[in-house]
This record gives C-alpha cells, structure tokens and sequence, in this order.
C-alpha cells in the first residue's frame, strides 16, 4: 500500500515544504543517526516497487523520499518522550496527589483513632480512667506516624527490619 | 421547582423496602441490601454473560473481563508471589463489588452502597480476619513476628510492639474510612453543586446565566468521580494484596 501513496504524496503540493521543516528541526540533535537506520531497514522495498516507471525522476524523488522519511523517524524520536513525560507530570500533579493526600490523612487518623479508642476501651474495662486513654492517644500517635511515614515508602513494611517497600502502591 | 431546599444528605437515608423483625432485631430489606444485590447481580452477569462465548480472538466485552482479570491477577502476584494466587477468588471479588458499587451509584438517585462507612468496614474486616485467620493458621504463633521490627533494642521493644499493634489495627478501619470518605465526599459535593444550579436558576435571566459555572462544574466532577470509584477499587484491591502478603510472609 505504502509503494502506491508515496509517489502520488510526492508529485502533490509543494514538494519540500515539509521536509524543510523536519530538516530544520533535526539538525540540531544528535538522534539523525537512529532514524536513518530505521529508514535504510525499509529502504529496499519501497525502491524496488516505484522505480518501475520513469527511472530517473523516481529515483530522485524516492531519495527525497528516503531523506524525509528519515527526518520524521528521527523528529518523531525526539518528541515521543517529552510528549510522555508531560503526561506523567500532569497525572502526578493532580489525581495522583488528590489520592496521596487521602490515603496519608487516612492512614494517620486512623491510628490516632484505634490507639484512643483502645485506650477508651482498657479505662472501661480496668477502671484507670483517664490514663488508658491519654497513653493510647500517645501511642495512637505514635502508631499514626508510622502508618503515614510506612505508606509513603519512608520506612520498612511489617516484620522487615531493613529495607523500605517501593513507595508506590 | 421548590429549589431552596437542596439537602446534600438526603441521597445516604437508608429506608427499609420490605421490613423484617426478628426477635426484636431489625433484618429489613433496605434500599441499601437492593443495591448490594444489585452490585452482585451487574457484577456476576457481566463477568458471566462477557465470557460466555469464550472466543480464542476475544471481542469487546469479552476482552474487559479478561482485562480485569488479568489486572487483579498481576497485582496479587506482584504483592503476594505467586502463592498468594490462592487468594485470587476474593481479592477479585472484592475488587469487582467495590468498583461496580462505586460505579452504580453515579448513577442518579441511585443509592451509592460504598458510602456507608459499616460497608465498608465489614469488607476491611473481612480482609483482615482473613490475614489474621491465615497467618495463624500457616504460621501458629510465628505470625507474631510480624510485630516485631528487626534490629530493635529490647528495652524499647514493649513500646515498639504496642505502637506496631495499633498500627496493625489501624488497617481496616484507614482502609474504610477511605473508601467511605472518598464515595461521600464525592457524592455530597456533586449533589451541592447540582443545588447550585437549581438553585441559581431560579433567579431569573442573570442565574440562569450564573448557573453555567457550577453546571460545568458538575460535569468535571462527574468526570473525577467516575475515576475516583476506579481508583479506590484500585486502592482497595492493592492493599487487601498486601495485607495478604503479611499473612503470607510474616517477617520474610
């Protein structure tokens, strides 16, 4: 299929207008290198099929051809990247912030709460209000921080003494 | 339209649909119970229905269960290993009852089941009975280990073993009111800026013509809601895998 549209996208239009500005894009990169080998890969076949007619002129234009295809390869190459690298940051800016806050205000109530109320909870059954309860909120804390420090990564998972869980989760 | 009487809270009410007393207890059958049904049911159908052809070339449907699958399959074996695989049944079913409930109650005047915060709780619960039931199974009293850091000098060890209890317990109860906060936030929110529009509106041409904004305002929100109720299934899942994996390696 590729052998049939390029000579007719060649002989339409003004022939050089964007290989103008892919050359002028790529000049200044060292990538042109990586690009041509992808182009030199392909090369073969497609010269094979369209120098049928004309030869001379088609030969020419599938140089011409060859050079911009190499060009957009090498433009393309350069781009993919940057264009998924915005992506990542526009996601960690917002959602996966939003997500982050959450689960690290969770994560530090929720041990506020459970060491209080097992505080509450000992004062009730032992009768030593209020010390149950001051010492669990203590501890509460305590077990807070832990859980927040934990689930973003800072600190060694259950049972392991050494190394730290990837942060993400 | 009555719209000066917006109540953001209304939407949680549990009223019963078939009332049921049992020895003083009240069993009635809620709108709350018709949408858990409901969740099983969606749930249950599409996975059944999607893979009944059981094509080798899956078509649409077919390949959105295979996708889930496959995603809840890579995420347990990622946190477990391969032999938490035999916790694949209920991590995917939880996976796929908190995120069909999440998604049914976008639905207007649906009733959003994940936004009860005893809901979710029970399914923490559950999640952590599991892990503790296991551990001690596999384990016996080894699975105590796991409130024992390395490396901790054993005067501190008394404060440190009560601080990684409590830490220990704290689990469920951050990983429901997670899901809870986030499914009632969500919902209260979408439902005040809904009222804002209504009530807006009401005032003539210029609330009409106000009223574009916090319109434009729900749709975003209907939009981070629905990935929000992606999200926290997501959250949910991954953490039941770890809690698993402490059951399954404690102290490892």
């Amino acid at each position: 299929m590729s052998s049939k549209v390029r000579p007719w996208l060649d002989g339409r239009g003004p022939s050089n207008y964007v290989a103008g500005d892919f050359k002028k894009r790529t000049d200044g990169d060292g990538l042109t290198g990586q690009g041509g080998c992808v182009a030199d890969k392909n090369g073969p076949d497609g010269t094979g099929k369209t120098g049928r007619g004309k030869q001379h002129e088609a030969d020419i234009r599938d140089d011409d051809l060859e050079r911009r295809r190499r060009d957009l390869e090498a433009s393309l190459a350069t781009r993919r990247p940057d264009r998924l690298e915005g992506k990542d940051d526009a996601k960690t800016g917002s959602v996966a912030g939003y997500g982050q806050a959450l689960k690290l205000s969770s994560e530090f109530i929720a041990g506020i709460v459970v060491g209080a109320a097992l505080g509450w909870f000992i004062d009730r059954v032992a009768g030593t209000s209020p010390w149950g309860l001051i010492v669990g909120l203590l501890l509460g804390f305590g077990a807070g921080v832990l859980n927040v420090l934990r689930s973003a990564g800072l600190v060694s998972e259950f049972g392991t003494g050494d190394k730290p869980r990837d942060p993400k989760e | 339209m009555a719209a000066d009487k917006v109540d953001p809270i209304h939407q949680f009410q549990i009223h019963p649909i078939i009332p049921i007393h049992i020895g003083g207890y009240d069993l009635s059958f809620t709108n709350s119970a018709l949408f858990m049904l409901a969740t099983v049911a969606v749930a249950a159908a599409f996975l059944y229905l999607s893979t009944s052809s059981r094509s080798l070339v899956p078509g649409r449907l077919q390949s959105v269960s295979e996708m889930a699958y496959e995603f809840v399959g890579n995420m347990l074996r990622d946190a477990a290993g391969t032999q938490g695989m035999k916790f694949f049944p209920f991590v995917f079913s939880l996976f796929m009852f908190v995120l069909v409930a999440n998604l049914l109650g976008l639905f207007p005047y649906f009733f959003t089941v994940t936004s009860h915060i005893i809901v979710t709780f029970g399914l923490a619960a559950l999640v952590i009975g599991t892990v503790v039931v296991y551990g001690f199974m596999k384990h016996g009293l080894g699975f105590l280990k796991l409130f024992v850091p390395h490396g901790v000098p054993v005067y501190l060890l008394p404060l440190v073993v009560l601080i990684e209890v409590i830490s220990f317990v704290s689990r469920p109860v951050s990983l429901s009111v997670r899901l809870f906060a986030n499914m009632l936030a969500g919902h209260i929110t979408l439902k005040v800026f809904s009222g804002f529009v209504v009530s807006l509106s009401a005032l003539g041409a210029v609330g009409v013509a106000g009223s574009v904004l916090p319109l434009a305002m729900a749709v975003a929100l209907t939009a981070l809601e629905l990935l929000v109720a992606f999200l926290q299934a997501y959250v949910f899942a991954v953490l039941t895998c770890m809690y698993l994996n402490d059951a399954l390696h404690p102290g490892h």
